[in-house]
């Protein structure tokens, strides 16, 4: 049988993700990222680097039967997959925020969002009653408010020094997010054991 | 401009099935149907149409909606068990004895996740109506892996598991998400729901012992000693009857690829007893669905009558995606 795939989000969450499952013993101490390379393989998995938003599809779909990847990304897209650990790194907020001392947008009927997770914004804003236009980014999100694009942002925030930086202040938390390690069903069911032992590996205290 | 690209399909059309694939589901659904008929099935054709509060209520599909010229809302059929229930409730209150009954037809659900997709599911169904459910279900899953087995030539693993375990701690935590979270075996969710009742640590521990269980049983029971004592008496016997009946059930069969299961969920809602799950390694969804659904007839019957079948997902066994 084949060892477990398992799929990382290529940036800061796979270097928290080898460092704890070196930390299990699951991943040998000397093990490093190659700049170029896509896939690696340890004595117990085949590692596979895609981009943080598509862990999710490729386990969905069979792809990869494990992966690492953020609450956030979980809520937002909705994979079909098991949602085995919580695991202790990756912690950030998806927040809203808004430029420094201006609460002006409170007053309009219609609030212009930009985010790149829609879906959690909308139904954030629909919960309170507000009436938003969306408009989906797929990065530098703090740059929006400054060019006429939005009125505010609902972006993750970890330390909250970016927004700093750029002149926005941070409102309201919409989710507190975590890594999780996450399961195809299938893959489950016919590795149960394997998978099992990894679980209890990274569970153990 | 290429041919290829002015001759493509529609973005989000249903799957056209050429001559070539609706002559493999022809001869697949033949097949299957003769196993059906050998024990005794005998086929029916339940209306395509129906009212939507017929397939709303019960499972967690979305229907497609249509109206009639006099303004009546009309739902496509999304899942025949709920409509064979609604036929059926009606004869068995003028006492016609045990039904043996199968479909092979086509349901339409619309999947949609993040982007439209709209499906046409060839299914192949059976359904037994009036049979003690222990019965049912020893006829039914054995019958269910002949037709994976002898048709599809597929390897397959049975997961054997009763509702009425979620449903019994449902009850207890007053939690009507632990359906869904069970489902998708949402171990740190299911963690939050245990720590309302017991400390984050143990809560932590059973809920992963609970959702991803090991594989013998004799594992599972040795180490449930450890917890037991964590919910009331009451709840506990009442779950260990339920996971023994269970047990009982999976060591009769001969197929060494059953696993029982302590926790298990449906996204249909009408599983009110045993309930069964087949996954194939290349399919990431179970192919075959079934158990019993007492709660289902009752609501249309006359008398408190068992109802127990299984439907078996023919499209994507052949590959139609």
């Amino acid at each position: 049988m084949r060892s477990l795939r398992l799929a990382l989000p290529k940036g800061r969450l796979s270097d928290e993700a080898i460092a704890y499952l070196q930390e299990k013993g699951i991943v040998a101490k000397d093990f490093r990222f190659d700049e170029r390379r896509l896939i690696y393989q340890t004595s117990q998995l085949e590692i596979l680097m895609v981009r943080a938003r598509d862990v999710g599809q490729y386990v969905e779909s069979q792809a990869a039967d494990l992966g690492i990847v953020g609450e956030d990304m979980l809520q937002e897209y909705g994979f079909d997959v098991f949602v085995a650990l919580c695991l202790p790194f990756g912690y950030c907020r998806l927040s809203v925020a808004h430029k420094k001392d201006d609460k002006s947008w409170l007053n309009l009927p219609t609030i212009r969002v930009a985010t790149k997770y829609p879906k959690l914004a909308s139904r954030y804003f629909f919960e309170r009653g507000l009436y938003v236009q969306i408009y989906e980014l797929y990065g530098s999100v703090e740059l929006a408010p400054h060019t006429g694009l939005c009125d505010i942002i609902v972006d993750l925030v970890s330390t909250g020094q970016t927004l700093k930086a750029h002149g926005l202040q941070e409102e309201e938390t919409i989710l507190h997010s975590s890594a999780r390690l996450i399961i195809n069903p299938t893959s489950f069911f016919f590795q149960r054991e394997a998978i099992r032992s990894l679980l209890d590996a990274l569970n153990s205290s | 401009m290429d041919s290829n690209f002015r001759r493509r399909r529609p973005a989000y059309g249903f799957p056209f099935l050429d001559v070539q694939t609706t002559a493999i589901l022809e001869e697949k659904s033949r097949l299957a149907q003769s196993i059906l008929q050998r024990s005794g099935y005998r086929r029916i054709m339940p209306p395509a149409l129906d009212f939507p509060e017929t397939f709303s209520v019960y499972q967690g599909y979305e229907s497609f909606r249509l109206r009639d010229g006099l303004g009546e809302d009309l739902a496509l059929r999304s899942d025949v068990t709920v409509q064979v229930m609604k036929a059926m409730g009606n004869l068995f209150g003028k006492d016609q004895g045990i039904q043996k009954i199968y479909y092979a037809l086509s349901v339409y659900r619309d999947i949609r996740k993040n982007y439209p997709s709209l499906r046409e599911i060839w299914q192949i169904g059976a359904e037994n109506l009036g049979e003690m459910p222990e019965k049912s279900m020893r006829e039914l899953l054995p019958l269910a892996t002949e037709i994976l087995r002898q048709v599809f030539k597929a390897s397959y693993t049975i997961l054997l598991g009763d509702i009425r375990v979620l449903l019994s701690l449902e009850k207890f935590f007053g939690e009507r998400s632990l359906r869904s979270v069970v489902y998708r075996r949402n171990a740190p969710q299911f963690k939050d729901i245990l720590a309302q009742k017991m400390e984050e640590k143990k809560a932590q521990h059973l809920s992963l012992f609970l959702l991803y269980p090991p594989q013998s049983a004799q594992e599972f029971f040795s180490l449930w000693e450890e917890y037991r004592s964590s919910f009331p008496q009451e709840l506990v016997f009442q779950i260990e009857g339920y996971w023994q009946k269970l047990h009982e059930l999976c060591a009769e069969f001969p197929d060494e690829n059953i696993k029982w299961e302590p926790l298990l969920s449906s996204p249909t809602l009408y599983y009110s007893g045993w309930f069964f799950e087949i996954y194939i390694p290349t399919l990431r969804e179970p192919p075959v669905r079934g158990g019993e659904y007492k709660e289902l007839l009752r609501k249309y019957s006359e008398k408190d009558l068992p109802a127990c079948g299984f439907a078996l997902d023919l499209s994507s066994l052949c590959g139609i995606r």
